[in-house]
């Protein structure tokens, strides 16, 4: 404890938290909503479920709050997700290895985590040395990289997907009674992630180069490595998330992750991260994925239709966009 | 507050809400009301609207309450959201699967929760299988509609050397598709003669380019036979640029079989451009899925996982009589 | 009732404060018909603000304008323009995307009926313009293809257009040519003769000597004489505009100059904006770095600490010769650099002073893991805040844009003194900062050099040089182009090598 911290009442704290991370009474409030209107959503099954459903999101958003909060943006984890998916999923069913899953489950584990770090690094390469923002960047990866995925695909099987895969890989998805395995890695990533962000100097860099690079390079930050970095986080965040996404419908598909990035930067932005950079975190970004996916799970719930979920999805990214700005006003930020 | 308020505090709420937890409402009659899920890919194809109409209109007729969820294309979504009516506890689920593959995973959870699932129109194959496939007989009905053209042919008098169009082989439906042709062949060989199969991949521009090439490489050949209407736009160019787009009875005429039963190849087969087609009956598949889904839910098991649509076979003879009660015939100008 | 010989504009009283920083004391100032009043002044005298209010860029707190007899507040510089004031300012405002018609009406299209813009009006327009004004170019021609003289005509010419009383000339020969200064000049002849007024900025005496038939001086905000120019002889030009009394005061701190060279630039250039520098700074030493606006003293910082890279030349660092540097580098040879703007080079303004202070030092403050030792950080941030006298309440949530000037400037200190450096570059480290938190910079920069660190203080503002350095460098177009010593050192001298100094 810091000897020079005066101790502040509890209600101060408690504002103090409501103003950082206004999501959160948020979530609270639509948690209690929804455990008593809507129906068998507090039951063993369904929460269970919707813990799974937020692993793989969980993951991918704390790789992409890094890049958010470095005021840029990375399409392209989408798409990795993508290639990834059905490259493992060749590696255990149709290679060679497939016959010893042994031998073939870590080896597609280690390639498609491997396909994030290399994405990301081709990002962070265009972004630091060609300078291109990383809004052009990540978009013609995404696209490169989809082609790619679904040419994949079809040359190796005929159709976009690839199943036969082997039975113990399904752990990793939740299979069973192994259904904390998912949660369990994606909370180990959320907190690891937490730790790089909060603790590390790498972390400080991220948060000092994300509010003003210059300052930044001046003081003898590597602006550029540390931007490369983050983008090698991001993709290889989006990875791991492709082996539990991949494991959890226990095919490879080139469709994996098609339509997520709206869901993804909806929690990162939902959460609380800001997207001119410097400010936010995982921790918010986890609260955005709760919050996501107890929508989602509620919404499926009541049988209500998917466009109505879009739209809920876009109001309360302006929402919470606002709410934002409006707070760090208050504080005197430009932010 | 300390730890231990802030505990008890916390098990308290958690008590409340699992009370809070609704049960299912429940007939005053003491009948409990059935809930079925649909859980479909799209409606993007009119062939899906009417059938996702039928099945909502049969199963309201029957006194149950539908829950209906849409994929839009993404399987991994799906899962979810089959996932989700399970644990909305419906007690069956219609599911038109985005991919055959992808959702295995969820016929496995329905088995698991005990949920009858009843797949439609589009097949899965392997060792997992949902309780009750609806499919049509994509294989008795490419024998039955080269049947009904080659009884045409006969009372006409004539003979045709054929190019076969041949779908993406790695789904079930081409594949038995191409089986059913060529079984028609076979049975009907006194007017057929197989001159070639173009692959498409169910690819428009891979039909287009490979019929002019067979069409080029073999000049006598007149009767396309095609194993879905989807691909009536490179059939059409292509005939159009050999100046052969013309109708029954006009000199030009190049004849041609389809299968699918949708609103292009209906119209056409109305318009004389097509002597026959083989519908999927969209009707008929959404009755005997919701009929199979209340079967199971009593406890009844089907003998064979696979039920069949034998579809309808719709010739220029017949068109007055059968059209009218294909899926597409409202679509029709 | 005005008559002709009544100034045609006239200025009383007028005050001006930036963040309760007084700029200007209550000027009184006139500019008559047809007269080209030279405005001269040292970096930061107030020119530019005076004519920023006069065309409507900025208000005044107080004071009255009256141009013809009339009242004049231009709220914008769009009223100045149909008041008719124009001011070429010494950053052209011209779209080089855009071609010459299109720069000339861009504040006013012709439109026809239709409410479209009216493209042969335009055109016609701006060939009338263009013959008259003798410009060599077409309509149509892009300011891009254009030269910096050509461009300015172009300037002039739109200011015309809008039938400009006043024309305001703000350093106009930076960028010309001698064949194109010789036409400005001529142009301003002709514009005298048409009974336009023409107030004229420079730094050059000798172009002011030679266009101006009144010269004004300016110092520290106030108006110190306005005289005909024959009356003034350039020394005496000089005499006021830098000649005060010096009131401030200084901490007067024992200190040895040591004999090793920390750092030694030879031959260092870069780009247009440094030009050869060699110099040497020394233990112990403090050496100032005088220049104008433009002379290129911030781009040598810059190329001195790596922020920009040195073409030609190489810099010795503790005997270490470099021919490429970037700030890691700098700061690991233990170099410090406070820059200009601390807004945007000096501090993460939105984060808190904490994280500011640690900046620097931050990857000498890891323990095996790479983990950030914070109980560290923490007493290091409390020291550096306790040494500099920083005011700051909480330190660990109070943001940076907060603080006063000066605590901000202290938290830049702050944060480099932190690493210990030997080498300091500071460039303008008051500016912007109040009398009290000026007397603690200086004698934190004093006591850095007892303590045997060597530093170099760029700045513009003679009486500050003055009265910390041990030596004064003066640049002038990129080059050194002189040095006074401290027994030596003497007001105008200095003013006039940067004035004049050979480039």
């Amino acid at each position: 404890m810091d000897p020079n911290r005066v101790d502040t009442p509890l209600k101060n704290k408690i504002i103090g938290v409501l103003r950082d991370m206004p999501i959160l009474p948020l979530l609270i409030i639509s948690f209690v909503l929804a455990a008593c209107f809507v129906p068998h959503f507090f039951t063993l099954y369904n929460l269970k479920n919707y813990l799974l459903q937020s692993a793989d999101l969980l993951i991918i958003s704390c790789g992409l709050t890094f890049v958010v909060l470095n005021g840029g943006i990375d399409f392209s984890v989408t798409s990795v997700m993508a290639l990834g998916s059905v490259v493992g999923a060749y590696i255990m069913a149709l290679s060679p290895l497939a016959a010893t899953p042994a031998v073939s489950i870590p080896v597609a584990i280690l390639v498609m985590m491997g396909i994030g770090v290399l994405v990301g690094f081709v990002n962070g390469l265009s972004v630091v040395k060609l300078k291109m923002p990383s809004f052009v960047a990540t978009l013609a990866t995404q696209l490169i990289v989809l082609g790619l995925a679904v040419q994949f695909a079809s040359t190796v099987s005929g159709t976009s997907s690839i199943s036969g895969l082997p039975e113990a890989f399904f752990i990793l998805g939740g299979e069973g009674k192994f259904f904390l395995v998912p949660v369990v890695i994606a909370f180990s990533m959320w907190l690891f992630s937490h730790w790089l962000l909060t603790r590390t100097l790498f972390g400080k860099r991220v948060y000092a180069v994300g509010v003003n690079p210059l300052t930044s390079f001046i003081s003898g930050i590597p602006v550029k490595k540390t931007i490369l970095t983050l983008m090698v986080i991001s993709g290889l965040f989006a990875g791991v998330a492709c082996v539990i996404a991949t494991a959890r419908n226990q095919v490879g598909m080139s469709s994996l992750g098609d339509k997520m990035f709206l869901t993804t930067i909806a929690s990162v932005i939902v959460g609380g991260t800001s997207t001119a950079g410097g400010f936010g975190g995982v921790n918010k970004t986890l609260l955005g994925v709760l919050f996501i996916t107890l929508l989602n799970n509620a919404m499926n719930l009541l049988g209500v239709g998917w466009y109505i979920i879009m739209i809920t999805l876009g109001g309360l990214i302006i929402a919470s966009a606002m709410t934002s700005y409006l707070l760090n006003r208050q504080r005197g930020n430009n932010a | 507050m300390n730890i231990y308020t802030k505990l008890t505090v916390l098990a308290l709420a958690t008590g409340l809400l699992f009370g809070c937890s609704n049960k299912e409402p429940s007939d005053p009659n003491g009948v409990k009301t059935l809930t079925l899920g649909l859980s479909y890919d799209s409606l993007e194809s009119a062939w899906l609207v009417v059938n996702h109409s039928t099945v909502i209109a049969e199963a309201e007729k029957r006194g149950a309450k539908i829950i209906s969820v849409m994929a839009e294309g993404d399987a991994a979504k799906q899962n979810v959201q089959i996932e989700n009516l399970i644990a909305r506890q419906v007690d069956a689920i219609l599911c038109f699967p985005k991919d055959s593959s992808a959702i295995v995973k969820s016929i496995k959870l329905c088995k698991a929760a005990g949920v009858p699932i009843v797949m439609i129109n589009r097949s899965v194959s392997g060792d997992i299988l949902p309780d009750v496939q609806v499919i049509a007989n994509n294989k008795a009905m490419g024998r039955k509609v080269m049947d009904a053209f080659a009884d045409i042919a006969r009372r006409e008098g004539k003979t045709y050397k054929a190019i076969l169009l041949i779908g993406n082989l790695s789904d079930e439906n081409a594949a038995l598709r191409k089986a059913g042709h060529h079984e028609g062949f076979a049975k009907n060989s006194d007017v057929f003669e197989l001159l070639a199969e173009v692959p498409t991949e169910w690819n428009l521009d891979t039909a287009l380019k490979g019929l002019q090439n067979a069409l080029q490489a073999n000049p006598d050949a007149n009767l396309i036979v095609t194993p879905s209407d989807y691909l009536w736009p490179p059939i059409r160019s292509v005939l159009e640029q050999n100046g052969r787009w013309s109708k029954i009875g006009e000199p030009k005429h190049f004849p041609v079989v389809s299968f699918d039963g949708d609103e292009v190849g209906m119209q056409y087969l109305k318009d004389g451009y097509n002597w026959a087609d083989a519908a999927q009956d969209a009707y008929l598949e959404a009755r005997l899925a919701v009929d199979w889904a209340f079967k199971l839910i009593e406890g009844e098991k089907p003998t064979s996982n696979i039920v069949y649509d034998e579809g309808q076979i719709v010739t220029v003879d017949n068109f007055a009589e059968i059209a009218p009660d294909v899926w597409s015939y409202s679509l029709l100008k | 009732m005005t008559t002709l010989s009544d100034p045609l504009l006239k200025i009383s009283q007028v005050r001006k404060s930036f963040t309760g920083v007084q700029v200007l004391h209550g000027l009184n100032f006139d500019l008559k018909r047809g007269e080209v009043l030279g405005l001269v002044g040292e970096n930061g005298a107030g020119k530019s603000t005076l004519m920023n209010i006069v065309g409507g860029v900025l208000p005044m707190d107080s004071g009255t304008m009256e141009l013809a007899g009339e009242s004049y507040l231009p709220l914008s510089p769009l009223c100045a323009t149909e008041r008719g004031v124009a001011f070429v300012h010494q950053e052209l405002n011209l779209f080089t995307n855009l071609s010459v018609a299109e720069n000339l009406f861009i504040d006013g299209f012709p439109k026809n009926r239709f409410g479209a813009i009216d493209r042969k009006e335009i055109s016609r327009r701006t060939r009338e313009c263009i013959d008259q004004f003798s410009l060599p170019v077409e309509p149509d021609t892009e300011i891009e293809a254009l030269s910096a003289g050509i461009r300015q005509m172009v300037e002039i010419a739109k200011g015309l257009l809008k039938n400009a009383r006043i024309m305001i000339f703000d350093e106009p020969t930076t960028s010309l040519s001698k064949r194109e200064k010789e036409d400005l000049f001529k142009n301003i002849e002709d514009l005298r003769a048409k009974g336009i007024s023409i107030i004229y900025i420079s730094h050059i005496l000798e172009d002011v000597f030679r266009v101006c038939d009144r010269i004004t001086v300016l110092r520290d905000g106030r108006i110190i004489e306005t005289k005909a120019t024959s009356k003034f002889s350039e020394k005496e030009l000089i005499k006021c505009m830098v000649g005060r009394e010096m009131t401030q005061v200084f901490p007067t701190i024992q200190k040895e100059i040591g004999k090793t060279v920390l750092l030694e630039a030879k031959n260092v250039s870069s780009g247009s904006r440094v030009k050869g520098i060699s110099l040497q700074l020394i233990e112990g030493e403090i050496v100032g770095m005088y220049g104008l606006m433009g002379a290129g003293r911030t781009d040598l910082a810059q190329v001195m600490f790596g922020v920009e890279p040195m073409e030609e030349g190489e810099i010795v660092i503790h005997s270490c010769p470099h021919k490429r540097l970037n700030p890691r580098m700098c700061i690991n040879e233990g170099m410090a650099f406070i820059t200009e703007d601390r807004r945007q080079e000096g501090l993460l303004m939105t984060k808190p002073v904490g994280e500011n202070l640690g900046l620097v030092k931050l990857p000498h403050l890891l323990n095996r893991f790479g983990v950030v030792k914070s109980e560290e950080l923490d007493r290091e941030n409390r020291k550096a805040i306790e040494d500099l006298r920083i005011k700051v309440t909480d330190y660990q949530h109070q943001l940076a844009n907060t603080l006063s000037g000066g605590n901000q400037q202290k938290i830049v200190f702050g944060k480099w003194v932190m690493n210990r450096p030997k080498i300091f570059i500071l460039d303008e480290p008051t500016r912007g900062v109040d009398v009290g938190a000026k007397f603690e910079i200086y004698s934190i920069i004093a006591n850095l050099a007892k303590q045997g660190s060597a530093v170099l203080l760029i700045s513009s503002e003679i009486e500050e040089l003055i009265g910390t350095c041990d030596r004064i460098m003066v640049m002038r177009n990129g080059r050194i182009v002189g040095q006074s010593l401290k027994a030596e050192f003497d007001q105008e001298k200095i003013l006039e090598m940067a004035l004049q100094g050979e480039s």
